[in-house]
């Protein structure tokens, strides 16, 4: 694609030397960020099929764009920045229909040891999702860029066009009313369960937050 | 930040399994490989994926299945886990099969259309059996039914509408045709062993070609004047392999009923009648188009020889309406007529399968018989007539009408009336 910032250091920004987009290696950006994309979509409208509906329309017109010889430097960030665009008109168009808990969706981790587990962790997690869904927007999305994709604040900061520090004060702030949203049975539940090491116990959870947590420090 | 929040975080990023269905993911990467023109089909690691679609490919459930459980071996897993990533390769198969609305709802020309026929491809290819497949075949023939009637309330233009009713048509046309094949794959497999099972997808296509030749003219009726006419063509090409499948496999019913019988005799002849009664109204219908055209034609060639000023009296104006009677289209009909006299008299005498067959040669020569005199108003198509396929042979037993179907262009000159054929079931469609 004639203009676009090439940066052979990024795999996201594989074009060819001519400068003309790679069909082959948008195909890949594809298989990288479509699962992400999605997620971050979902969190926002919370219907599967409406989801990957927006999911494709950001992909298309994202390479639809790139035809149109327009720059892209940072193609991460411009996916999110498509995705979130299309949700915006979406919700302009039709009011959003959101699914009751039993629907939510389901992720099975095949870590967990048992059908026990698996149903237990199912119904953890489909809470947590339940809980997010009364965030407001700004919060909700935070958390699923941050917390859930594990983006840099840098990347957050530039996907939202706001500055590094104002990213890591709605992070805070996100997380506080995320927790006080919890229903209280979980939060007992989660306090019995605190391990000394930070590290989750039972249902195979093995979750290693420092990095995420430092970077949440430095403010 | 606490404990507390470490588990919440921890929880947070276990969302991360929120993914969307493999199977949309596949196949809206192939609609994207598409659009981008990276057409090449991806070479798949075998080490690395199992992807349900490949090349744009049906392959059967079984190779995918062989596939998928190599490459599970190949990872050395333990005998629990295989049975684990076997059970999740099942529920990946039978729980993703829903697409979303505007996928479902697409029509022929709109963004998301190719993926709804991919998706068809996948629950073709991931049907358990060639019964099921026939069935998916005829769910696929409904929805262009539907996708022809739905294209219709769009507010776009008539050239718009046209291409999407045409494809619409074709698609069809080309599911008839592989209903048509796979029947005789299907039968050549089964009908000797199982003669049982033949039968039963014999009838369920009989009935259902039927049905769907009833439900095309009543979708036709809908489409505006203009549309109608630019469509003829292709709507009669689908009607016409649509009884001619009908008839392939009513003569299945008929042949075999001795062997496995889901029909009585009487509902048998009842349907072979209905086939005789349905070609002599198509005969009647293009006998008369044939007379009109012939007064017509007869009439533009006494007014133009006819000196300027002279009256053209009533008995010049008959002969030369008479001498139009040897027209292709005459001997056609002619012929068509008492062949279908010769299938009633075989219907009386209890033989089925020989008035079946002569009412299906029958048929085909109504419809070479409508073809000509469609290219008679349509003077240009002559020039398409290609001098080697024209044939001197008359019409004879070794070559019957029937044989000039293929091109009804031919100079019926070249063409002496001949005795009734006796139909083989080579004349048949």
């Amino acid at each position: 694609m004639k203009g676009l910032n090439t940066n052979k250091n990024s795999p996201d920004t594989e074009i060819e030397a001519s400068g003309q987009i790679n069909a082959a290696v948008y195909s890949g950006l594809y298989d990288k960020y479509v699962a992400a994309i999605y997620r971050y979509i979902y969190f926002k409208v919370n219907v599967a099929e409406i989801a990957e509906d927006l999911t494709g329309d950001t992909f298309l017109k994202t390479w639809q764009y790139l035809q149109n010889g327009h720059k892209i430097d940072n193609i991460k960030a411009f996916f999110y920045q498509t995705a979130n665009n299309l949700v915006t008109d979406y919700y302009r168009s039709r009011a959003s229909k959101s699914v009751s808990i039993d629907k939510a969706e389901k992720i099975i981790d095949t870590k967990a040891a048992s059908e026990i587990d698996k149903i237990n962790l199912n119904t953890e997690l489909a809470i947590i999702q339940e809980t997010l869904k009364q965030l407001n927007e700004t919060y909700k999305e935070i958390i699923a860029l941050y917390f859930i994709e594990q983006l840099t604040i840098t990347e957050i900061a530039n996907i939202k066009n706001k500055s590094e520090g104002a990213i890591r004060v709605l992070i805070h702030r996100a997380l506080k009313s995320i927790k006080n949203k919890l229903p209280k049975e979980y939060v007992e539940a989660m306090q019995k369960i605190v391990h000394p090491e930070g590290k989750d116990q039972g249902n195979g959870l093995n979750v290693d937050n420092s990095v995420l947590i430092e970077n949440l420090s430095v403010e | 930040m606490n404990k507390q929040d470490t588990i919440l975080i921890g929880k947070l990023q276990q969302l991360k399994g929120i993914q969307p269905k493999s199977e949309w993911r596949v196949l809206f990467k192939e609609k994207l490989n598409a659009e981008t023109g990276f057409v090449k089909a991806e070479a798949r690691n075998k080490n690395t994926e199992f992807s349900i679609i490949t090349e744009n490919k049906q392959f059967a459930l079984a190779d995918r299945i062989k596939e998928f459980l190599a490459f599970l071996r190949s990872l050395s897993f333990s005998r629990a886990s295989f049975a684990g990533a076997a059970i999740a390769l099942f529920l990946m198969i039978s729980g993703g099969t829903m697409i979303s609305y505007a996928t479902a709802a697409s029509l022929p020309g709109d963004r998301f259309y190719s993926l709804k026929l991919a998706t068809e491809k996948v629950k073709f290819a991931l049907a358990p059996d060639e019964e099921k497949r026939f069935v998916l075949r005829f769910e696929f023939i409904n929805s262009r039914l539907a996708e022809m009637g739905a294209a219709m309330d769009i507010n776009e233009s008539e050239d718009a509408k046209t291409d999407r009713v045409t494809a619409a048509v074709n698609a069809i046309k080309n599911e008839i045709n592989n209903i048509n094949d796979d029947f005789d794959k299907f039968d050549k497999k089964i009908g000797n062993s199982e003669p049982a099972k033949a039968v039963k997808v014999a009838k369920s296509i009989d009935e259902t070609m039927n049905n769907y030749g009833k439900t095309l003219i009543a979708t036709v009726t809908m489409l505006s004047v203009s549309i109608k006419e630019k469509t003829k063509a292709n709507v009669s090409e689908t009607m016409k392999v649509a009884e001619e499948t009908s008839n392939k496999t009513l003569l299945v019913l008929v042949e075999r009923r001795n062997e496995a019988s889901v029909m009585t005799n009487e509902e048998l002849t009842q349907r072979v009648e209905q086939k005789i009664v349905n070609a002599e109204a198509k005969l009647k219908d293009v006998q008369d188009k044939a007379h009109v055209l012939a007064n017509s034609q007869a009439e533009t060639e006494i007014v133009a020889n006819t000196p300027s000023g002279d009256t053209v009296g009533d008995n010049a104006s008959d002969s030369k309406k008479e001498e139009t009677k040897d027209t292709a289209s005459d001997i056609l009909s002619n012929e068509a007529q008492a062949m279908l006299a010769d299938a009633r008299m075989k219907l009386q005498t209890n033989d089925l399968s020989g008035a079946l067959k002569t009412a299906a040669v029958s048929e085909s020569i109504v419809s070479a018989t409508e073809n000509i005199i469609s290219a008679s108003v349509t003077p240009n198509l002559t020039a398409t007539v290609t001098p080697d396929v024209i044939t001197d042979k008359p019409i004879t037993e070794n070559n019957p009408a029937s044989a000039i179907i293929e091109n009804p262009l031919i100079p019926l000159k070249t063409i002496t009336p001949s005795p009734v054929l006796t139909p083989t079931p080579s004349n048949l469609p």
